[in-house]
């Protein structure tokens, strides 16, 4: 009974330890062999459980022949007579590995240390039948005992007599694997996959381009910006159904010498003397497959006028039509043209868009979402049943309002933007009602937005899909000063939207919009200059369900973190749990047969 | 099968001696000695008042839209542009005053009513021959704590960099760290510094000046920093483009030192010294029981009569 109480907690121990991640398996064998020697009755206070030169590990019963069972001699003799013996009969077939026997032979240094003889070694000895694991590359030598049993001998905590582990001899075979097993990070690259070409392009995938004069393919590009200067990459290629606009920046140092050579600001370069494939193909290219890119209104090449470099690229448009798994039906380029001054480090900006479309879908814009809005999308807007995106006034560089760059709205993002207007040309009309209109006009640009769609996957034909955009202007404003002249100095365009569906996917839809004029009198204004400011609000209104959010709980009436130590222990522990569960019912199994 | 569960001595016997007896003298020593010793030990041990204690919070942070920006644009001292949401500073500005293009963004990612992230984007639109080579951004914040005391305050993110190089965009990206010189309290409502950084009534240019407002701000016990911005800087701009400031600030959960309260110290002091005196209770029990077992101390003993045992009672009455 005590026997059994013993071992039983001694086992789970062995168990404990092995579960550590990061323990070594010799840390569960040493422990094996630690309960074997506390197993052993008599002088087993004198081993130790880390005999160093040979790490046991029992594997047999505690059944041996001798009479004197498992008891460990301890004993004292003259190391250069038993070495002799161990040399001439030892442990047979120990194979060294070769990089072993170029060690220094510790045989020789410990004789030469030994060779007055005087010096003993004290040694542990057990049983030989006993199973042992030796990780020493020298024989070990086993000593006959005097009442006929064969005695495994080792020296007593001695820490500088440990061995490495001996080295496995690699074949060619298993190279690979132990590389395998034992590398870490190194400037060894990974294999690089060939790229290999589907029957149809997927999302993603570079589009083929086919040189013909010099039969060379290559993929469509479309320059990015890059590292902390900006300036274009050129050789980013175009992925295949990926609509964006990029921008960068080309610095000329000699302008009329780039001017003429440069390809990046002649037009031709990005649609002569190219084809786009339909489908991306290995071999021979039949005529099919190739299609030439149309340009629409194609300008002629740069040329220097005056110190001026004109008729540069400064945005280039691809049109892509798609079908399917057929591929590229057609290709089109638009460019926007620009002139550069001729001084030196004069520099440009680029533009690139690319976009795809298809026939089976009428969107004439891209989505803003499907169905709700996606943060940083922009909001579509209608006005007489055309759809464009909602923008805001934009200064110049010199801070005057822009006449035809507008900022584009982005879901989600609330803004402000300020420039300042002349109003000179328009006051020399004097005729209130024109000047609000002309600022009216400037703040909601050329087409006034009317319908404002409520989700991003909107249907210009649909009319539930939209809410008319409530507008107040200055004459509601115009109460304590009848005869003045009230005129629009900030629009305030206030958002409301909220979140609709599920929790785990929620749809961002728009609830109402509202333009909002603030104006002031005319004849406060000092300059003929007036700023402009618009500020956009998104305003989240949101109304979440009932907590708990997650899958319904049962409600307690109880603080929240009342069992907070067990909510984290099962959570840190969750791989561990089924192993703590079945160590949980054999302890109470084991205590249920003791106890009764 | 049956094992021993459970044992109590059967026998409650009492000695007794005079008021001033040594005995009587000794029990009044050991229990001094029981009783008074733990509370040195756990006081002078250190920790056994709970002078100050941590707990973990996220913030509730939201950008006030108050924010003020000095752009250099050259070595000579005039050349800056710069711009605030306060009129009276941008009336101050004069021919510098360049009005941007800000979009700002606050997103709660968890869902969990708090905002996690701001995303700010600023585009400074400049003229041709005009090149930023330095930035000066303060962003204000109210910031919130609720789980303790009620704390709060208005906050700044200051964002400085300059640059040999002319630059076409600046990137940041950090946290927003609540900085401490001062223990929070346990409960109530800290008001302290909720009050604006930037006086925007004000029209006196002192009180717009950025050595005063930062030298202000350093003057609260309570601040939050912009820490671990990682500045991007790119060069590199095109002549009709603005400059363009990003930035994108985390708003993590805090580690809040707070002074406890009076029963949370009393509690902790309590532990520790009850857990010591049991240890005391322990030995001490064991010699007074010594003590008066061997009659180390003269007193007479008392022992019960066991009405269960008559024989036993009757040997004691012999004795």
């Amino acid at each position: 009974m005590c026997g059994v109480r013993v071992l039983v907690p001694v086992l789970l121990l062995v168990r404990v330890s092995a579960w550590g991640p990061g323990s070594p398996p010799g840390a569960a064998a040493e422990l094996a062999a630690g309960t074997a020697h506390r197993a052993v009755p008599g002088s087993e206070k004198a081993a130790s459980p880390r005999a160093p030169a040979a790490r046991a590990l029992s594997q047999t019963s505690a059944a041996g022949p001798c009479r004197h069972g498992l008891a460990a001699h301890l004993r004292r003799r003259a190391p250069r007579a038993a070495r002799h013996r161990a040399s001439a009969g030892g442990f047979p077939g120990r194979r060294l590995p070769a990089g072993a026997r170029h060690l220094r032979d510790p045989r020789a240094a410990e004789s030469s240390r030994l060779s007055g003889g005087s010096r003993s070694v004290s040694q542990m000895c057990v049983e030989k039948s006993l199973l042992f694991r030796s990780n020493t590359p020298y024989p070990t030598d086993t000593v006959p005992a005097p009442d006929g049993c064969v005695l495994f001998c080792v020296q007593l905590h001695d820490s500088k007599l440990n061995y490495y582990q001996q080295p496995q001899v690699i074949q060619e075979s298993d190279f690979f694997k132990f590389s395998e097993k034992y590398g870490k990070h190194s400037f060894i690259a990974p294999s690089q996959v060939q790229p290999s070409f589907s029957p149809f392009y997927r999302a993603g995938d570079p589009i083929l381009i086919y040189f013909g004069s010099s039969s060379v393919l290559s993929t469509l590009r479309q320059p990015v910006k890059m590292g902390s200067s900006g300036l274009c990459v050129d050789g980013n290629p175009a992925g295949f159904l990926d609509s964006k606009s990029t921008s960068c920046t080309r610095i000329f140092a000699n302008l009329s010498k780039s001017c003429v050579t440069d390809p990046a600001l002649d037009a031709a370069s990005y649609y002569r003397d190219f084809y786009v494939l339909k489908v991306p193909v290995n071999d021979t290219i039949a005529q099919s497959m190739k299609i030439k890119v149309a340009a629409v209104a194609p300008p002629e090449a740069p040329q220097i006028r005056d110190n001026t470099c004109i008729n540069v690229v400064s945005e280039v448009i691809y049109e892509i039509e798609f079908s399917g798994t057929h591929g590229i039906q057609s290709v089109s380029v638009w460019f926007k043209m620009s002139n550069i001054s001729g001084n030196a480090g004069s520099a440009l900006q680029q533009h690139f868009t690319l976009h795809f479309w298809t026939r089976t879908l009428s969107h004439t814009l891209p989505r803003s979402g499907n169905p709700g809005y996606i943060t940083g999308a922009p909001l579509l807007i209608t006005n007489r049943g055309a759809m464009q995106h909602m923008s805001i006034l934009q200064s110049e560089g010199d801070g005057s309002c822009s006449q035809f760059l507008r900022h584009t709205l982005q879901f989600g993002r609330n803004v402000r933007s300020g420039c300042k207007l002349s109003l000179s040309p328009v006051l020399e009309e004097s005729n209130c009602s024109y000047t609000q209109q002309k600022l009216y006009e400037a703040f909601q640009g050329m087409k006034r937005a009317e319908d404002l769609a409520i989700t991003g996957s909107a249907h210009s034909t649909q009319a539930e899909d939209w809410i008319t955009i409530l507008i107040q202007n200055c004459s509601a404003q115009a109460v304590n000063c009848t005869s003045c002249c009230m005129i629009p100095l900030t629009l305030e365009i206030q958002i409301l939207w909220t979140k609709v569906g599920l929790l785990s996917n929620p749809q961002a839809q728009i609830l109402g919009a509202r333009y909002l004029f603030q104006c002031h009198p005319l004849k406060f204004l000092s300059t003929s200059t007036v700023p402009l400011t618009t500020v956009v609000t998104f305003t989240d209104m949101t109304e979440w369900p009932e907590p708990p959010r997650g899958q319904p709980q049962v409600h307690w009436k109880l603080p929240f973190d009342i069992f907070f130590p067990f909510k984290v222990a099962v959570n840190l522990e969750r791989s561990y749990r089924d192993d703590l569960a079945g160590y949980f019912f054999l302890i109470l199994i084991i205590c249920s047969i003791l106890c009764c | 099968m049956a094992v021993e569960l459970f044992s109590h001595p059967a026998l409650h016997t009492r000695y007794r001696a005079g008021l001033c007896s040594a005995a009587a003298l000794a029990l009044a020593l050991l229990t001094l000695l029981t009783y008074v010793p733990p509370l040195f030990v756990a006081y002078r041990s250190h920790g056994f008042w709970r002078k100050q204690s941590s707990y973990l919070e996220q913030p509730t942070v939201r950008f006030r839209y108050e924010l003020l920006l000095v752009a250099t644009t050259g070595p000579s001292p005039g050349s800056f542009l710069a711009w605030s949401t306060f009129p009276a500073f941008n009336r101050l500005q004069g021919e510098r005053l360049r009005v941007p293009l800000l979009s700002i963004r606050e997103e709660d990612k968890n869902q969990d009513g708090k905002m996690d992230q701001f995303h700010f984007r600023l585009e400074l639109p400049l003229q041709p021959t005009e090149h930023v080579v330095g930035v000066q951004l303060i962003l204000l914040f109210s910031y919130q704590l609720y789980r303790m005391s009620t704390f709060v305050m208005q906050s700044m993110a200051f964002l400085q960099y300059f640059s040999p190089v002319p630059g076409s965009q600046l990137y940041m990206n950090g946290d927003l760290k609540l900085k401490q010189r001062q223990l929070l309290n346990y409960c109530g409502l800290d008001t302290r510094y909720n009050v604006s950084l930037v006086n925007g009534t004000s029209p006196f240019a002192s009180d717009y000046d950025l050595t005063n407002i930062i030298a202000a701000y350093w003057d609260r016990n309570v601040t939050t920093v912009f820490s671990d911005p990682n500045p991007l800087w790119m060069a590199g701009r095109a002549t009709d483009t603005p400059f363009i400031i990003n930035a994108t600030i985390h708003y993590p959960v805090e580690v809040i030192l707070y002074q406890p309260g009076f029963w949370e110290v009393i509690k902790f002091a309590w532990i520790q010294y009850v857990s010591i005196l049991l240890i005391f209770l322990w030995v001490f029990g064991r010699i007074k029981m010594f003590i008066f077992q061997n009659h180390v101390l003269t007193t007479t003993s008392v022992t019960p009569v066991l009405p269960v045992s008559p024989v036993l009672s009757y040997k004691q009455h012999q004795s």
